[in-house]
C-alpha cells in the first residue's frame, strides 16, 4: 500500500483537518502492527479514557475507572491492552477485547481466555499521583511507572513485585557515602523502556540520563545530557534515536547504539526568540522529522524540524488555546494535538488527486519529453510465439498465500547475536568483549521479559464494535 | 511419471517435475450434501471466520444460517423484499450485512440473542445508493463497509454511525465487486467497464487502475492473502493474477470448454489446499540453518470458480492446471464459498435449482 502512494507527497502535516470534541489531557496513537495508527487513545481531565477510531472519527470505547486526570497512556505490543496512568495514584490496565454486551463475543484469535464482562483488567495503586506509565514492549505484565514525587517504580504483575528504581551500579553497592548524597539531590523525572525492551532510560532532575537493566535493576550507564532537569524522553520507532526535553527549554537528539546503548549527542533544538518550553516531543513515524509541541500561553503551535539537517521546516499554527500534548501518526503525515479546552485537533496534509492513477499505464510528466519508440514496438509477433512466450513468462513461482509482514511498523528486536562488524579482525578484543557482554545481557533481559507472556499474542488485534448500543445525538450526526 | 530425456541443446525448458506433481497431491472433493431452504436461486454464500456458520442468501430475499459442519439449518428469515446480491460477515464473526436490489444494505447480528420474533430487525440500515447494491465487504477491522452498486459508484460506510464515510465515483459501469486489503488501507473495485481500481481509504484517492487486454467486464476481483497480488475474473472465461505494483499479469488461468464465464459474475476464491489425510509432514519441518522464521505455506494454492455450464472448476494456481471439475449443478453457478479450513466448498446456482450443494474432502 505504502508503495502505491505518491513518493513525492509531503511528509509532514500542514493544517487542522478536523477536531474531535473531547476532554483530553494526553493522547497516543497505537504505534505498531498492521493497524498502526488506526486508534487514538485520549486520556481525559475527568479520568475517562476514550479510544477513537481515526478512520471514522468516532469513539469505539469509553473506559471509565479513574477519578482524576489521565496523564499517561501506553498500548501493549499488539494493541489488545491499554494502560492509563492517573493523578488519582492508580494505573489501570484495560482489555480492549471485551465487549460489555452479553451476547457479543468476538470470535477472533484474541478471545481465547476472556470470559470477563468488564474491560478493566488490573488496577495498580501507588502512594503518589502517577505522572506517566508504560508497558514493557514485550510483555504487558511488566509496567514502569513514574510518580510525581520523583520515584520510578517497576511493577511486575507476574510475581506481584514492585521495585523503586535507584541509582545503583552493580559493583558499587556497599561503598560511597557521597553517592548517597548525590542520589538524594536528584530524583527521577521520567522513564521509558527502549523500544526493544532491553533497557530502561530514565531522566533525572539534575540532567542525567540513566540506562538501567530492567532484569537486574542496576544502572549500566550514567550520561550527563543537560544541566537542568530532564522532563521528557521519547524514542523513535526504530529505537535508534532518543529525544529529551529539559527544563532549560532545549530539545536534544541523541543517537543510541542498539547494542551497547552508547549515546551520541546529535543536535539541540531551541526556540531562541520566545524561549518556548516544550509540552510534548516526538519523532515522525519514519524518524525523519522531530516534533515539539510548544507550551506557549497564547498559541497552539507544533514545531517540526528535519532531524538530519536540523532545519526548522514548519510551525503548525492552530487555534488560540495552548497545547498540552501531541503525537505523530506512526505511518502517515498526521499529527494529533490537544488544546487546553480538551479538544483534539487532527493535522493533515491535503495531497492533490493523482489523475494518472485513473488510467492504466499513464504517467504524469512535469514537462514534454521526446518519446523513444522501442525497436520492436509495432512489430507483429506470431500468435503461437506470443502464446508460448507468455506461457513461459507465467511459469514463475509466486507465493500468494503468505500475508506480507514487512508492510507495517513493528517494534525493533533485541540484538541476540553479535553484529558482524564486531567480528572484523581490526576490532580489539576489548571492544568485542563489551559487545559479547551486551549481547548476553540483552538475551537475559529478553528471557526475563518473555517468561509468563500475556495474552496479547494476536498481531492482527482490533477493537470490535458493539452495535447494539445507542449512539449519542452529536455522534449520530458525525463531524462533517 | 517418466523423466524426459535430457535435451542436447538445453534451450527447451521442460517444466520441473515438482510443478507437475501439484495436481496429483491436490485434495479431491465429492458432493456430500444438498441443503434446501430457499424458494429461488441461491445468490451468495459465506462462511464465518470462526468456521462455525454458513450463511446463504437468495433471490427470494431470505437469509439462511447453517451449521457449517453438519449442514443443519439453524434459522432463516426474510431480510429484504427484493433479492439479495451479496453478503459479508464481519471478521470477528459478530455481524452480517447484505447487499440488495432494493438499493439498501442491512446489518444483522450473526449470532443474535434468543428472541421471540422470527424476523429480527436490522441493527443498521445503509441507504445511499440509487441503484441495486451488487457487492458488499467488511473491512478487516469490521469498522467500515464498502459497497459497489449498479449506480456505478462505490461507497465506504462508517458501520457504527450507519452513514456514508466516502463516496467513490468509481467507474463508468456497474461496480460488480469490492474488497479490502489485509490491512484495511486499500479498497479495490471491479467494474463492468473492464477496469479494476485501487483506492486509498484514508483519503478516498484513486491509487491505481488495472485493465485487461480484451477489455472484458470485470465480474470478480479480490486481493490474495498476500496483498502484493490480486485475482480477477472477467466475462471472457479468464482468471488473472496481477502484481499490484507492476500491473503485470503473472498468471492467466483458463479451462476452455470447461470453465465458461461470459454473462454472470461468479466469485473465484483462492485458498490453501488442506493437508491430505496421508499426513505429509513437510510443512512442519524447520530449517535449522536460518534464524529468521521464513514460513512459506506448506500446501499449494488452489482457485475455485463456478462456471455457466453448471460445473465448478478447481485449479492449481502455480501450474494453472485444472485439478478437479465438480459436476452437480444444472445451471450457471453464481455463488461459491470455501470453509476457512479448506475442506468444504459450497455452491449455489441459478434456477431451476434452489439449493446449496456442499462438497467435502477427507
Amino acid at each position: 500500500m505504502q508503495q502505491l502512494l505518491n513518493p513525492f507527497a509531503q511528509k509532514y502535516p500542514e493544517a487542522v483537518d478536523s477536531t474531535l470534541s473531547s476532554q483530553g489531557v494526553s493522547i497516543l496513537f497505537n504505534p505498531y502492527g498492521p493497524f498502526a495508527g488506526h486508534y487514538l487513545a485520549v486520556g481525559g481531565s475527568d479520568g475517562i479514557v476514550e479510544i477513537w477510531d481515526v478512520e471514522t472519527r468516532g469513539i469505539v470505547r469509553l473506559l471509565e475507572g479513574h477519578v482524576k486526570a489521565v496523564g499517561g497512556l501506553s498500548w501493549s505490543r499488539n494493541n489488545r491492552y491499554l494502560l492509563s496512568a492517573s493523578l488519582d495514584s492508580t494505573v489501570i490496565i484495560w482489555d480492549l477485547s471485551i465487549l460489555i454486551h452479553p451476547h457479543l463475543q468476538p470470535k477472533t484469535p484474541a478471545s481465547s481466555s476472556s470470559s470477563s464482562s468488564t474491560s478493566r483488567l488490573h488496577t495498580i495503586r501507588f502512594d503518589a499521583p502517577v505522572a506517566s506509565a508504560v508497558f514493557h514492549p514485550r510483555n504487558s505484565k511488566i509496567i514502569l511507572a513514574t510518580l510525581t514525587c520523583g520515584e520510578v517504580v517497576l511493577v511486575d504483575l507476574r510475581d506481584g513485585s514492585r521495585n523503586v528504581l535507584e541509582d545503583v551500579v552493580e559493583d558499587e553497592e556497599e561503598k560511597a557515602e557521597d553517592d548517597d548524597e548525590r542520589r538524594k539531590k536528584s530524583s527521577m523525572a521520567c522513564a521509558v523502556f527502549s523500544p526493544c525492551g532491553t533497557r530502561i532510560y530514565t531522566g533525572t532532575t539534575n540532567g542525567m540520563l540513566l540506562i538501567i537493566d530492567p532484569a537486574t535493576r542496576y544502572v549500566l550507564q550514567r550520561v550527563k545530557v543537560a544541566t537542568s532537569a530532564i522532563r521528557q524522553l521519547r524514542f523513535d520507532a526504530s529505537g535508534q534515536n532518543i529525544i529529551t526535553s529539559a527544563s532549560d527549554r532545549a530539545l536534544r537528539i541523541l543517537s543510541v547504539d542498539p547494542l551497547t546503548s552508547t549515546l551520541t549527542p546529535l543536535h539541540r533544538f531551541q526556540d531562541l526568540v520566545n524561549r518556548t518550553p516544550w509540552h510534548a516531543i516526538g519523532f515522525s513515524g519514519d524518524g525523519e522529522y522531530v516534533m515539539g509541541g510548544a507550551g506557549h500561553k497564547m498559541a497552539h503551535n507544533v514545531f517540526i524540524w528535519d532531524r538530519e539537517s536540523t532545519v526548522l521546516i514548519k510551525v503548525l499554527e492552530g487555534p488560540k488555546e495552548p497545547l498540552i500534548d501531541c503525537d505523530w501518526h506512526p505511518t502517515r503525515p498526521v499529527i494529533a494535538s490537544i488544546a487546553t479546552s480538551g479538544d483534539v485537533h487532527i493535522w493533515q496534509t491535503s495531497s492533490p488527486d493523482n489523475w494518472a492513477a485513473f488510467a492504466p499505464g499513464f504517467e504524469e510528466l512535469e514537462e514534454n519529453i521526446e518519446y523513444d519508440e522501442r525497436e520492436d514496438e509495432f512489430d507483429i509477433e506470431d500468435e503461437t510465439d506470443l502464446a508460448r512466450r507468455k506461457n513461459l513468462e507465467e511459469d514463475l513461482l509466486i507465493d500468494v498465500l503468505s500475508p506480507p509482514t514487512d508492510s507495517y511498523p513493528l517494534p525493533p528486536k533485541p540484538i541476540i547475536h553479535l553484529p558482524t562488524q564486531y567480528l572484523a579482525p581490526t576490532i580489539s578484543d576489548e571492544i568485542r568483549l563489551v559487545g559479547e557482554r551486551n549481547v548476553k545481557s540483552q538475551k537475559d533481559v529478553m528471557d526475563w521479559a518473555d517468561r509468563e507472556p500475556d495474552d496479547d499474542t494476536w498481531e492482527g488485534f482490533y477493537v470490535s464494535l458493539d452495535l447494539h448500543e445507542e449512539l449519542g445525538e452529536d455522534e449520530e450526526n458525525g463531524l462533517d | 511419471m517418466a523423466i524426459p530425456p535430457p535435451l542436447p541443446n538445453g534451450t527447451h525448458s521442460e517444466p520441473p517435475p515438482e510443478a507437475e506433481a501439484g495436481p496429483s497431491t491436490a485434495p479431491r472433493y465429492h458432493l456430500s450434501q444438498t441443503l434446501s431452504a430457499h424458494s429461488r436461486a441461491v445468490t451468495a454464500l459465506r462462511f464465518s471466520n470462526d468456521g462455525e456458520t454458513l450463511v446463504s442468501a437468495g433471490a427470494d430475499g431470505y437469509l439462511h444460517f447453517w451449521n457449517a459442519e453438519s449442514g443443519e439449518c439453524i434459522r432463516g428469515f426474510r431480510a429484504h423484499k427484493t433479492g439479495i446480491n451479496d453478503i459479508s460477515i464481519s471478521p470477528d464473526s459478530l455481524y452480517l450485512t447484505t447487499a440488495s436490489d432494493d438499493c439498501t444494505s442491512l446489518l444483522f447480528p450473526l449470532y443474535p440473542p434468543p428472541s421471540p420474533a422470527d424476523e429480527p430487525l436490522p441493527l443498521k440500515t445503509f441507504t445511499g445508493h440509487t441503484a441495486p447494491v451488487l457487492s458488499i465487504s467488511f473491512s478487516p477491522k469490521s469498522n467500515l463497509l464498502v459497497t459497489g452498486s449498479f449506480d456505478e459508484s462505490a461507497i465506504i460506510w462508517d458501520v457504527r454511525r450507519g452513514k456514508v464515510l466516502r463516496n467513490l465515483p468509481a467507474h463508468a459501469d456497474a461496480v460488480w465487486c469490492v474488497c479490502w486489503d489485509a490491512e484495511g488501507a486499500m479498497v479495490m473495485t471491479g467494474s463492468g467497464d473492464g477496469l479494476i481500481r485501487l483506492w486509498d481509504v484514508s483519503s478516498g484517492q484513486c491509487l491505481k487502475t488495472l485493465d485487461n487486454d480484451t477489455n472484458s467486464p470485470v465480474s470478480y476481483a479480490s486481493f490474495t492473502p498476500s496483498s502484493y497480488f490480486l485475482l480477477s475474473s472477467t466475462l471472457s472465461s479468464t482468471l488473472r493474477i496481477y502484481n499490484i505494483h507492476t500491473s503485470k499479469v503473472l498468471k492467466t488461468i483458463q479451462a476452455p470448454g470447461v470453465y465458461i464465464s461470459e454473462k454472470y459474475p461468479c466469485p473465484a476464491i483462492i485458498f490453501e489446499a488442506p493437508d491430505l489425510p496421508s499426513g505429509k509432514e513437510d510443512g512442519m519441518e524447520i530449517d535449522g540453518n536460518s534464524n529468521i522464521d521464513v514460513k512459506g505455506p506448506a500446501n499449494p494454492a488452489l482457485i475455485v470458480a463456478g462456471s455457466e455450464n453448471g460445473k465448478i472448476v478447481i485449479w492449481d494456481l502455480q501450474s494453472k492446471n485444472v485439478c478437479q471439475v465438480l459436476q452437480g449443478h444444472l445451471n450457471t453457478v453464481v455463488a461459491v464459498a470455501v470453509h476457512p479450513n479448506g475442506r468444504i466448498i459450497v455452491s449455489g446456482s441459478l434456477e431451476p435449482e434452489r439449493s446449496v450443494k456442499l462438497w467435502r474432502t477427507n
